[in-house]
């Protein structure tokens, strides 16, 4: 009693300015619009995790198979099926396409659809969460490894648990590979830089850093605290990077964070559908939790409610810092956007939570 | 599926508190007790009301009376206290006088010299002109007054500033004073006076207690009175906190300035005769330096320099700190400067700390208001499509016709008259009435305020309704309004006062005539109400309007959201929707059950808004939002949630899952009939109420911008809506 009294007094005087967590606000080259729910369709088909376009074909990582699909429009055909969800794609020099399968590895794949598996252990680990590529001149390839305990769908598991358990992976198709970094907080995306450098994205610690590619020296920060979960990385043309922001931070998921009781409870007996969480889509259930910003009035979701899954495609400088975005708001569909690839003049987004692929100016 | 609950023999019943799940350990028991009591909102509640806005100050009175008492000896003992309060009550005059000018936004320096003068006034008119005491002390008033009007006339009509005019008046009076000194003092010096009331004034004890202090109690009271309750109180605080609004509220400004200088100089006067008649000291230094020790006072009592603010009380108290400060250095014979300097630094903090408190007070009120506790509920039950349950969701809102899209905001209730019109609340205030073979004419049918909740026809076809925020009206056919009633009985338990109504929700009415309604919450405004949800405490009644006598009287207090109200069809009984318990309760009006309190209907996969007849002898039920089971997992855990509404803003708090709900059909025995779904929630998002009329549905919703109708099927063509049946029902039988 004495105590809550205490407490209280010492509210009334000073109120608490509690640090808390500080979400930068969606300004300057974030300012929202909705060039991306307004970009030209296309393809539309279930789940694209990441888009390829070689000569006049489209390939497509969807659920756990490749599909091609004709540049020009038209309907998949599915090249190669896989033994777990596909993810990131790249094309090597020598023409093979490289595919990243969760659970379990990287896998080369002819444009016929023959499929090998290239890398599925490094360090003395398996390599479970491949997330993204970067292909040197040399031949070899850097591929992030998102954690080591999670994949796939689990990726929720990964952020709830708050784990550092990824890793930059740098391996010549057939060989063996070396960790450049590890420790990193779910590496979700890699590019490399005009120096020849590696950035990548860290999603936990919502930043991007850059690597030395000799395995020596920490990541150094390239941009911090961005108000979203950075996903993979492009090199845009005319300098600078592509960034797929799958998802966006919210004050509501940061705090839920810091209470470990909940976050065990809710882990332990809710689904991860319902979960307080970033999604890559609104199931629109009322099974879903929402948030007092979320309310329909008069029929409407007013765009700016904290968004539980949300549309973002961001053009970062050389230094990293965002000249422009498109975006998918609150009560759009294009959401959980995870790649953004651009192929000459082309820039291809695949939008996994709104099932379809899309094309945006590069302006 | 029903479980019975005795009512205890309390005027207003309580119902069951909260869900209890067969299996309850011990340990949750003692869990739910610990978070019963909600220390937090008695201290945000006591907090909130007025008179703990001088707590510091009060903090330090008592502290300086106990230091005191501890540390001089000779403090604490009768005589001496006697003989300060003698001395107080001098002090303390000037004081309420100083007050009450700051509280009209001025500021009064002129104290000490008309305290001084009134003083050497009264002597000499006692002493040397013969005049009866009785009518010197009048004069001397009078003459107190004057002073007090030479200011307030030059402040108010001749727009001087209040700190250069006093200042002024300041040097003039005590010139007047020192003129008086040099004439006249070494004449009053051989006087002696005489005279039983100028004794009376002097010595005079009512009970042991000083005459003195004794009026200073009733000019305080008085005083209180007049500042607190009066017009004039009122208008003097409100020129204080804004003169320019004061004056285009119709406030005669230079009036009220010119009264408020002019009690501050009576008061002075009222004390200068007290220190007349104490020390018979003529001396022109009387009063000299007061203003500073009177202006201290005041401010620490924490009565602030721009003015709108204060009380008597304030000014009360920083007299008596300061006072009592004075005496206890005198008893512990202290005249070290460091003492003193030591002092000075506690008033500081004092006037620091209660400038921190005034300013936060509102804000920490805001924050510690809302005070979760736990509730527990059962399994949810899984309505998925394909879940087979009796919840399962379907499509069968989705082709439901709209209604006045777009020209009525929030109709929460919506009810059919006789002829088929359709009437609703909007959040704008207003009953709309709809007409026409697809209800295309829209007309506004009554304009009441607040917002129009439950709706209800009474036997001679008014419309009685609900109003959040004002209370129980009702609206005649020709759309006149009229106020039922707007109070209850207080729940004397509660610091809050709860006798308005401040969410009047759902109503039906009795076979007898009498109106049941619900009050949502009795701690959260309209636009607040979800935050009642977030807390989850038992705050809303049900209540009981009596047309016959126009009283309301409270018949079940500490009811969880109670919304829905609903007369069963034998009109024995009423269903009651408890939004947040996920609940129906059923309380017995009639029969041999009368009295009692049931569980009806528990453990629904979302929050119940209101409760309608059908026409086959069953209920409708809306669900205005689901139960989604992170929310459920945080109405598990209030640690959990009073975190979150501390650390993030309300747009981001997790709510109660609003954007989907349903309508859902119960029969008489408490099992689910059937159920009605808009899963993509785009039409009919948030679901609060439906009424069947003709073999339709109506559906409204607080938050949307339409009336949804849908047609039902295998429905016979009977009105249930309008009216009362079970009116007629039980009027039959």
């Amino acid at each position: 009693m004495a105590f809550e009294a205490l407490q209280l007094v010492k509210e009334f005087l000073f109120p608490g300015r509690h640090s808390g967590t500080a979400i930068p606000p969606l300004d300057g080259g974030l300012t929202p619009n909705d060039a991306l729910e307004n970009a030209d369709d296309v393809v539309e088909l279930p789940e694209p995790d990441d888009v390829l376009l070689v000569g006049d074909s489209l390939y497509i990582s969807s659920r756990n198979a490749v599909l091609r699909v004709p540049a020009a429009g038209g309907s998949p055909v599915t090249v190669a099926e896989f033994d777990g969800e596909t993810g990131a794609l790249t094309r090597l020099p020598d023409g093979q396409i490289l595919v990243a399968v969760a659970g379990v590895g990287v896998a080369s794949m002819t444009e016929e659809g023959r499929t090998r598996v290239v890398l599925s252990e490094a360090g003395g680990l398996p390599v479970h969460c491949p997330t993204d590529f970067a292909v040197l001149d040399d031949g070899s390839v850097l591929v992030t490894d998102g954690s080591s305990k999670h994949f796939g769908q689990k990726w929720v598991y990964d952020l709830m648990e708050r784990n550092s358990l990824g890793r930059l992976l740098r391996f010549e198709p057939g060989g063996t590979a070396t960790v450049l970094a590890d420790g990193l907080a779910y590496a979700s995306g890699v590019a490399l830089t005009e120096d020849g450098s590696a950035a990548v994205s860290q999603a936990w610690s919502h930043r991007i850093s850059t690597i030395s590619l000799t395995g020596q020296g920490e990541p150094t920060p390239l941009k911090s605290n961005l108000p979203g979960y950075p996903g993979r990385l492009e090199p845009a043309a005319g300098g600078g990077f592509w960034l797929a922001m799958f998802a966006l931070r919210t004050q509501l998921v940061e705090f839920t964070l810091t209470q470990r009781d909940y976050v065990r409870e809710m882990m332990r007996t809710i689904e991860p559908d319902y979960w307080i969480r970033p999604a890559l889509r609104s199931l629109n259930s009322g099974l879903e939790p929402l948030q007092g910003g979320q309310i329909r009035k008069l029929g409407v979701i007013k765009p700016w409610a904290p968004p539980r899954s949300y549309g973002l495609v961001v053009r970062l400088d050389a230094d990293g810092h965002p000249s422009s975005s498109l975006h998918s708001r609150g009560g759009g569909t294009r959401h959980g956007v995870t790649s953004v690839r651009q192929f000459g003049d082309r820039v291809l987004v695949a939008v996994r939570g709104g099932d379809c692929v899309v094309e945006v100016n590069d302006r | 599926m029903t479980e019975s609950v005795t009512p205890r023999r309390v005027t207003s019943r309580r119902p069951p508190e909260r869900n209890v799940p067969a299996d309850e350990t011990l340990g949750m028991k003692l869990r739910h007790l610990r978070r019963r009591i909600a220390l937090q909102q008695v201290f945000a509640e006591l907090f909130a009301k007025r008179w703990m806005e001088p707590a510091i100050p009060l903090a330090l009175l008592v502290g300086v009376v106990v230091f005191f008492s501890i540390a001089a000896p000779g403090f604490a003992t009768e005589q001496n206290l006697l003989s300060s309060s003698a001395e107080l009550a001098e002090l303390a005059l000037v004081c309420l006088g100083m007050a009450v000018v700051l509280i009209s936004g001025g500021i009064d320096l002129s104290v000490g010299s008309m305290f001084g003068l009134c003083n050497m006034v009264v002597l000499l008119l006692v002493t040397l002109s013969g005049l009866p005491v009785i009518a010197a002390i009048g004069l001397g008033l009078l003459i107190g007054a004057l002073l007090g009007a030479i200011n307030g006339s030059i402040v108010a009509y001749l727009k001087a500033r209040p700190f250069l005019t006093t200042l002024v008046t300041l040097i003039i009076f005590r010139g007047v004073l020192n003129l008086l000194d040099l004439n006249f003092s070494a004449q009053t010096a051989t006087a002696f006076v005489l005279d039983p009331i100028w004794e009376w004034f002097s010595t005079g004890k009512v009970a042991g207690i000083p005459f003195s202090f004794i009026t200073l109690v009733v000019v305080l009271l008085i005083g209180h009175i007049v500042l607190s309750r009066s017009r004039l109180g009122w208008h003097i605080t409100a020129v204080g906190a804004s003169r320019r609004a004061a004056r285009h509220a119709g406030i005669r400004v230079e009036r009220v300035l010119l009264l408020s200088y002019v009690f501050s100089g009576l008061l002075c006067a009222l004390a200068g005769i007290f220190y007349a008649a104490r020390l018979s000291s003529a001396s022109a230094r009387v009063g000299e330096g007061m203003e500073l020790t009177v202006l201290t006072a005041v401010i620490l009592g924490g009565i602030s320099l721009s003015g709108g603010k204060g009380t008597v009380w304030r000014a009360f108290i920083g007299a008596a700190t300061i006072s009592l400060l004075g005496k206890g250095l005198l008893l512990m014979n202290v005249g070290g400067e460091v003492f003193q300097t030591v002092l000075a630094g506690v008033l500081i903090l004092a006037v620091g700390l209660d400038l921190k408190w005034g300013k936060n007070r509102g804000k920490a009120i805001q924050k510690t208001y809302v005070n979760p506790t736990i509730v527990q509920y059962g399994d949810l039950p899984d309505c998925r499509p394909g879940s087979g349950s009796a919840f399962e969701m379907n499509d069968r809102l989705v082709g439901a016709e709209s209604i006045g899209v777009g020209k009525v905001e929030g109709p929460e209730d919506v009810i059919l008259d006789k002829q088929g019109r359709l009437y609703c609340g909007t959040r704008q205030g207003w009953i709309m009435r709809f007409s026409g073979e697809n209800f295309e004419n829209a007309e506004i049918f009554a304009r009441i305020g607040g917002h129009p909740l439950g709706l209800a026809f009474d036997a001679d076809d008014n419309l009685v309704v609900c109003v959040a925020g004002m209370g129980l009206y009702a609206v005649t056919p020709d759309g006149e309004v009229r106020k039922l009633t707007d109070e209850s009985n207080r729940t004397w338990t509660r610091l809050r006062d709860d006798s308005r109504l401040r969410l009047a929700d759902d109503l039906d009415i009795a076979p007898d005539g009498k109106i049941y309604f619900s009050e949502g919450t009795t701690r959260f405004e309209m636009a607040d109400w979800i935050l009642d949800g977030v807390e989850g405490r038992p705050n809303g009644r049900l209540l009981c309007y009596d047309p016959e006598t126009g009283k309301t009287r409270t018949v079940i207090r500490d009811l969880v959201f109670p919304n829905g109200v609903c007369c069963s069809h034998d009109g024995k009984s009423f269903l009651i929707a408890q939004t947040w318990l996920c609940r129906i309760l059923r309380y017995w009006i009639d029969g041999p059950n009368k009295g009692r309190i049931e569980v009806f209907m528990e453990n629904f996969p979302g929050y119940l808004d209101n409760i309608n007849r059908a026409s086959d002898g069953t209920y409708w039920v809306a669900l205005n939002g689901m139960r989604s089971p992170a929310y459920d997992l945080a109405m598990r855990m209030p640690v959990f949630r009073r975190r979150m509404m501390k650390r993030i803003p309300r747009d981001e708090w997790l709510y109660p899952s609003m954007n989907h709900g349903c309508v859902v059909k119960v029969s008489e025995s408490g099992e689910v009939l059937e159920t009605l779904w808009d899963p993509g929630g785009t039409a009919h998002a948030t679901i609060t109420s439906m009424r069947e009329h003709d073999g339709y549905l109506y559906i409204g919703g607080l938050e949307n911008n339409r009336v949804g109708r849908i047609k039902l099927d295998n429905s016979p063509a009977e009105s249930v809506g309008a009216g009362a049946p079970s009116v007629a029902g039980t009027a039959a039988s």
